[in-house]
């Protein structure tokens, strides 16, 4: 199986809510998903539209946004994990219940992964990898659980 | 290997250009690979594969199916193998299951002589008296009774479990199967088609003539295994049908959870067989059973056969045998049907008597069929005639193998025309298709498949769905009553259970005349084949009983799993999600010993486990002494922001939140609609849209679930943000507290500054943080939120700051004794589930005069009528005894009047203090309380006022450090 999994740092999140939200965000220059439960790319990141008025923002740099702009702007400290390789879907099989035919390219689907709530994102070729995020508390789970996955069916195929 | 065919056969699955060594009861044989255990066994002539469950009577193949119970095998690292679908391996060892000795010469044959006196419910009705003999009893009937024998000193194993999606599932690769799959792909779906067989065909591989098939159905397995739309899975078995369309498959690897959008049940007929005397005789094979047997493995199940039939289908078995060399000594017919078969035609022909009008009254042969005794229908034995041979072939009905359809929620109903059940409603993602739909003939099946896959790509697409059209056979396949009673009786309904048709019939008698009843009382259809070559039999036999139709009789319910899964494969993966702190591995350095708090993983103490008590109570007084530390970022961290924040807190919490001011905090208490209390924290107001708020560690995620439905449900413009694995928190505690922050801070944190219970927003070693003025261990406390990064380099610098004030960390064992010293609750330790405010002697948190909050109405009523109340409670100072735990229950008058919550020898009282829930009634009477602990010893402890330690709150707003000096 030709998947790895790594570590992945160098991103800033922040997790934008309230009315005003896209405002805010279009204002300081971010492009903003039409779609709820959608993404699009940016700055090295992308912006993925998690509800009617929440956002979340991975970028290369914290967003600089106005002051007296209106919504509510939380810096968070997501575990990142990087599945790279062209198996990366196949191995997620055998822990996530979620329908992985959906993650194309550029998408963005929020599921869970071994018992743990996550965020998946595909870059604009899906067959490169997947970027896995989930609450910090759980990262050291999620990846020791994931690697062993890989270790297994690699394994497996031998 | 006498009964292996010498010419090869073009479907055939094994490979004769090699050749396996095994061995089965320790005398060696020899295979080809592709042979499964019991085709291997039958090649060498060897019959007699096992011994039946109550009986010990001599059983062999029958199906060849995945059926045969009464084949299974053991080996030295596994058991109940079946060996009708197991692949033999080279080298195998192999033993029969039940048997003591060998199989054909079973020890515990001589139980089937007895066989009367274990007439059906026996082991209800005996062996209650004497009542010293049952372990006696009960110790033979383990040893005797049974399938094979499962090793204690098994090691667990686990397959993992994977997911698959598809459009369409596709389940069994037969000719239905195959031509769904073809058109459901052909319309752009994906195609997921499942069989449980190693090799794609179905019945196209063993049941029709090879020219009959091609012309029928033209490469279809070659087409479908060509199409890129279609993913196939062989040796993979649908057990079962689930909510969401979803169905786990079985396999070699484990068990595959596959969710689709549609499903096609292409599943077939199961075989039904007749009843008569000595029909379980080894030699006894369904007529399917030899086909497979013949076309897959080429092995012939007997060199003279007597044939049973009553459809088209057993004339063919009977020709396939004539052609592979069986000498065939009759053909019985039960019925007309299949009368004017080409196959029948072709028997008659070749000189084959055909016997019409005629039953089977009986097999013969003690271990194996020696002869068949065949009569007419309405005649009596004295007009029967027996005829020598070592097999007999039977074909009298079918049955759909529709569990997964029932499973769905699709109904079955009795055909009369077809003589069987055929399915009359299904859902319309989940359609049968095929010979489990009444079509037989391969251009019935055919074109019931396309019809079949078209509706279900119509509903799937949302097109107009197309009509169901009838490709249903019109000729009966099935006799209505392939039964012949026998004076001797030991004629059998159900091989799994070794129910007779005496059996069934007494159970009627005895009033279970219910199919579900009969089910129950008698174990028909709950062996390791789940009835399904018993059930249909069990409702024609309670049908006659009852004088009804099998309509009327109804049908056993359905459930999954419809076939055994192994328990390896039920575990799959062990999924137990941990969360650790951000300073985890701080912890760790610091000899922190571990334990689990839910999904998180806290530290009780630190230092040697062996020393666990000293180093608590040395953790307590730095604490009470000086300055300690704990991580608290299992605390819910939880962020209410927008217009409409106060409102929505208001209606959540029994306090009042609204009028906080910026800055301040105040305590939570959450209650349900009846009041009872559920979750308890600190709200702090940190802008007039904006609330902090914490909640308990193990029930973060409830809590802000709770606020984010009441904001939706209330129409309110707020959002909850469930922070509380982004951020960390650490409480900073103890009379040194303030002088030791103060050393890494820039914000004043005298007491005018920042009062007791406030909230404050600083920088910490360059991190955002809010420190909280909180009293929960009964010090000088400050908590200090922060993000997660963040709190190693906090974490770090705190102990740097404290260390020449002794500052030490402290763990969740230490601060428990500490708020039980200040007398705070626990919530979900000292409450339960019917617990409310008043109870918990909490009703200064409950703010009646508002209006309104989630729980109020039933605090308004029950305000003063609480039944039970908290108290506390102490044991003598130097008291050495046993320590009550917690649960452990008050007595009074030899009555429980009440359980203990909380129990712990205070370091700072020198005494044993604790909480207990007890009754109102007893609250102002007893000045002690009495104790049931370990071992019914009663002890008597001292009604005492709480909080034990500093009761006017002194030490929680300490305006200086010197306070113990």
């Amino acid at each position: 199986m030709n998947v790895s999994v790594s570590s992945r740092g160098g991103l800033d999140l922040r997790q934008l809510v309230g009315a005003g939200a896209a405002a805010c965000l279009q204002g300081a220059g971010y492009p903003i998903p039409e779609v709820v439960l959608s993404a699009v790319p940016c700055s090295g990141g992308f912006v993925a539209r998690t509800g009617h008025d929440e956002f979340l923002v991975a970028a290369d740099e914290a967003p600089q946004l106005s002051a007296a702009s209106p919504p509510w702007c939380f810096q968070r400290s997501d575990h990142l994990i990087e599945l790279t390789g062209p198996d990366w879907a196949q191995a997620l099989t055998a822990v996530c219940p979620h329908d992985l035919r959906a993650l194309g390219g550029d998408a963005w689907l929020m599921a869970t992964v071994a018992g743990v709530d996550v965020w998946l994102r595909t870059g604009p070729d899906s067959s490169g990898g997947l970027l896995i995020g989930c609450d910090p508390s759980y990262g050291h789970y999620l990846e020791t659980t994931l690697r062993e996955v890989v270790s297994e069916t690699e394994s497996l195929k031998q | 290997m006498p009964f292996r065919c010498s010419d090869a056969g073009s479907r055939e699955w094994i490979d004769r250009s090699r050749r396996i060594e095994f061995s089965f009861e320790g005398r060696r044989y020899s295979a080809h690979p592709g042979d499964t255990i019991t085709s291997a066994l039958l090649a060498n002539g060897v019959v007699v594969l096992g011994r039946s469950f109550k009986y010990h009577r001599p059983r062999g193949a029958f199906s060849l199916a995945n059926h045969d119970i009464n084949a299974l095998f053991s080996t030295a690292e596994d058991t109940n193998i079946r060996g009708d679908v197991t692949p033999v391996e080279d080298g195998m060892a192999l033993e029969a299951v039940n048997v003591r000795g060998t199989a054909a010469r079973d020890k515990d044959r001589y139980l089937d002589w007895f066989g009367r006196f274990m007439p059906v419910g026996f082991y209800y009705k005996a062996f209650h008296r004497p009542k010293a003999l049952f372990p006696w009893f009960e110790k033979a009937i383990r040893q005797r009774a049974g399938l094979g024998t499962v090793d204690t000193y098994w090691r667990p194993r686990r397959r993992p479990k994977r997911y698959a999606h598809c459009d369409v599932l596709v389940i069994g690769a037969g000719p239905s199967g195959m031509t769904a799959a073809l058109e459901a792909a052909e319309a752009g779906l994906e195609v997921l088609l499942v069989d449980e067989n190693p090799h794609i065909g179905g019945s196209l591989d063993y049941q029709w003539p090879l020219d009959t098939a091609e012309a029928a159905c033209p490469s279809l397995a070659e087409r479908v295994a060509a199409h890129s739309g279609i993913t196939v899975q062989t040796k993979a078995l649908a057990v079962a049908y689930y909510a969401g369309q979803w169905v786990p498959v079985a396999t070699d690897e484990g068990i595959i959870k596959v969710c689709a959008r549609g499903i096609v049940v292409a599943t077939g007929l199961l075989e039904q067989p007749p009843i008569c005397r000595n029909n379980d005789r080894p030699g006894v094979l369904l007529a399917s059973g030899a086909q497979r047997l013949l076309r897959r493995f080429g092995v012939a199940p007997c060199q003279r056969a007597v044939v049973l039939t009553a459809n088209a289908e057993g004339y063919q078995a009977a020709l396939d045998l004539q052609y592979a060399g069986v000498e065939v000594a009759a053909v019985a017919a039960l019925t007309e049907a299949g009368a004017d078969s080409e196959a029948a035609a072709a028997l008659t022909e070749a000189g084959v008597p055909r016997l019409a009008h005629h039953a089977l009254y009986q097999v013969h042969g003690d271990n194996t069929v020696t002869g068949a005794r065949l009569g007419p229908i309405d005649g009596s034995d004295a007009d029967a005639q027996d005829y020598d041979c070592d097999g007999v072939i039977v074909s009298t009905g079918w049955a759909p193998a529709a569990h997964l359809l029932h499973e769905a929620g699709g109904k079955v109903r009795y055909d009369t025309e077809l003589a069987m059940h055929v399915p009359s409603s299904w859902p319309a993602s989940v359609v049968p298709a095929g010979r489990v739909n009444g079509a037989f003939t391969l251009a019935q099946q055919t074109a019931d498949a396309v019809n079949a896959a078209r509706r279900l790509v119509a509903a799937l697409t949302g097109a107009t769905v197309p009509a169901v059209e009838d490709w249903r056979d019109h000729q009966p396949h099935s006799a209505e009553w392939p039964i012949v009673r026998h004076s001797r009786a030991r004629e059998f309904v159900d091989l799994d259970e070794d129910l007779q048709l005496k059996d069934l019939e007494q159970a009627a008698r005895e009033g279970f005349d219910n199919i579900e009843l009969m089910k129950r009382f008698s174990t028909v259809g709950m062996g390791p084949s789940q009835g399904k070559h018993s059930n249909i039999n069990a409702i024609r036999i309670l049908a006659a009983s009852n004088g009804q139709g099998m309509d009327a009789t109804g049908s056993t319910t359905a459930r999954p799993m419809y076939h055994p899964v192994r328990m390896e494969d039920l575990a799959g993966r062990r999924f137990r999600p941990q969360r650790y702190t951000p300073i985890h591995d701080r912890h760790v350095a610091l000899s922190g010993c571990l334990f689990e708090a839910g999904p998180w993983l806290r530290v009780g103490h630190y230092g040697d486990e062996a020393s666990a008590d000293d180093c608590v109570a040395a953790e307590v007084n730095t604490v009470r002494n000086g300055v300690g530390l704990i991580d608290v970022s299992t605390l819910g961290k939880i962020e209410v922001v927008g217009p409409d924040a106060a409102r929505l807190l208001e209606g959540t919490y029994t306090a009042r939140m609204a009028n906080a001011k910026v800055g301040a905090t105040r305590y939570a208490l959450m209650v349900d609609d009846t009041g009872v209390i559920i979750d308890d924290g600190v709200v702090g107001r940190l802008a007039e849209d904006h609330y902090y708020l914490t909640a308990g560690s193990g029930h973060a995620a409830a809590t802000a679930r709770t606020l984010k439905r009441h904001a939706v449900e209330w129409g309110l413009d707020a959002h909850v943000v469930d922070r509380t694995g982004q951020l960390g928190a650490l409480n900073l505690a103890g009379p040194l507290s303030r002088s030791v922050l103060a050393r890494v801070s820039d914000m004043p944190l005298d007491e005018a500054s920042f009062p007791y219970l406030n909230i404050r927003e600083t920088r910490l070693c360059g991190y955002p943080v809010r420190l909280l003025r909180a009293g929960f261990v009964g010090e000088l406390a400050f908590e200090i939120h922060m993000p997660a990064a963040g709190m190693g380099a906090v974490w770090d610098a705190l102990m740097r700051a404290g260390a020449d004030a002794g500052i030490a960390p402290f763990g969740v064992d230490a601060q428990r004794i500490l708020r039980l010293e200040k007398g705070h609750i626990i919530v979900g330790q000292d409450t339960d589930g019917l617990t409310t405010p008043f109870d918990a002697g909490m009703s200064w948190a409950v703010h009646l005069k508002k209006p309104f909050f989630k729980g109020r109405g039933a605090l308004a009523h029950l305000k003063g009528k609480s039944p039970k109340r908290l108290v506390a409670f102490a044991l003598p100072t130097g008291y050495e005894g046993p320590l009550p735990r917690e649960c452990h229950l008050a007595i009074r008058d030899g009555d429980i009047v009440g359980r203990v919550t909380s129990i712990a020898r205070s370091p700072t009282l020198g005494r044993p203090i604790g909480l207990a829930m007890i009754e109102r009634g007893l609250v102002e009477d007893d000045a002690l309380l009495t104790l049931r602990v370990d071992n019914g010893q009663y002890i008597t402890a001292e009604r005492v006022r709480a909080p034990f330690y500093d009761p006017d709150g002194e030490r929680q707003r300490v305006a200086s450090e010197e306070v113990n000096s």
